[in-house]
């Protein structure tokens, strides 16, 4: 597998990731907050739908899902619940930086294709990530560098 | 040899990180909300404007020397659409320099936007 191809599909692993951290956190959330968090999620779920269905479409096959993400445990409040969405979203910001280093670094269409897509992934999880920080430390919402 | 020339792509964009930067420091009113948003953002272009000056240190100096920005006061509703500006121009900048590069330019891009989402 290229270097491009497992760059990929660690974003993809990072999707299947922050859909299931999503559903960890939010009974611990109300109001609003729930409200960020169901958008969130279902951001997460359309990316994971389409990107799989791109790889599909590219030969590949998708990483399935874990089981269990033991890393996202414990979860005991409100609180732990916010900063476990920034995490999702610094994760995912991560991998789709890095699937851009890749694909920049390659030839051919399908790394036109998912330089375009990691853009557009890496600034999404960069936003929600303002999101969550907006709540969690209002004074330091943002972060220079996202998925660094 | 002498080193080669600066991409120009990379001398864009910190061209346009020393706008913003100018054009922040000249907003000196506004609600607390958007002046948190101001000093956040001022010191998120100081890091990407740190962070270009270093690498286009390693290429032949410019010139003519750096153009001086005299900032302008703005609202916050143009300050949002500069950052809107200078996302997009960052991404596509991205396409113009090679991988290492390019992943900074896409991650500035996503900062400028993260700036944006806290103006709206």
């Amino acid at each position: 597998m290229s270097e491009l191809d497992t760059a990929w599909q660690g974003a993809l692993a990072a999707e299947h990731e922050a859909v299931f951290g999503y559903a960890l956190l939010g009974t611990h959330l109300r109001g609003a907050d729930q409200r960020l968090a169901v958008s969130c999620s279902d951001a997460h779920e359309a990316l994971r739908d389409v990107t799989a269905s791109a790889m599909t479409h590219a030969g590949l096959t998708p990483v399935a899902p874990q089981a269990d993400y033991p890393a996202l445990y414990p979860v005991a409040g409100a609180a732990d619940a916010r900063k476990l969405a920034i995490r999702l979203e610094d994760g995912g910001a991560a991998a789709w930086r890095y699937a851009y280093l890749r694909a920049a670094s390659a030839p051919g269409q399908r790394a036109r294709a998912v330089r375009s897509a990691a853009q557009d992934a890496l600034t999404a999880s960069a936003v929600r990530a303002t999101r969550w920080r907006a709540l969690v430390t209002p004074s330091h919402p943002t972060t220079p560098f996202p998925g660094v | 040899m002498p080193p080669p020339r600066a991409p120009a792509a990379l001398l864009a964009a910190a061209e346009t990180e020393r706008a913003l930067i100018a054009d922040l420091d000249a907003t000196t009113g506004g609600a607390p909300a958007v002046r948190r948003v101001i000093v956040a953002a001022r010191a998120d272009h100081a890091a990407h404007l740190h962070a270009l000056d270093a690498i286009l240190a390693r290429f032949r100096p410019t010139h003519p020397a750096r153009r001086r920005h005299r900032g302008t006061p703005r609202s916050a509703a143009q300050l949002r659409s500069a950052e809107q500006r200078a996302g997009a121009d960052a991404a596509r900048r991205a396409s113009e320099v090679d991988a290492g590069y390019a992943a900074l330019l896409a991650s500035i891009a996503a900062c400028e936007a993260t700036h944006a989402e806290l103006l709206r």
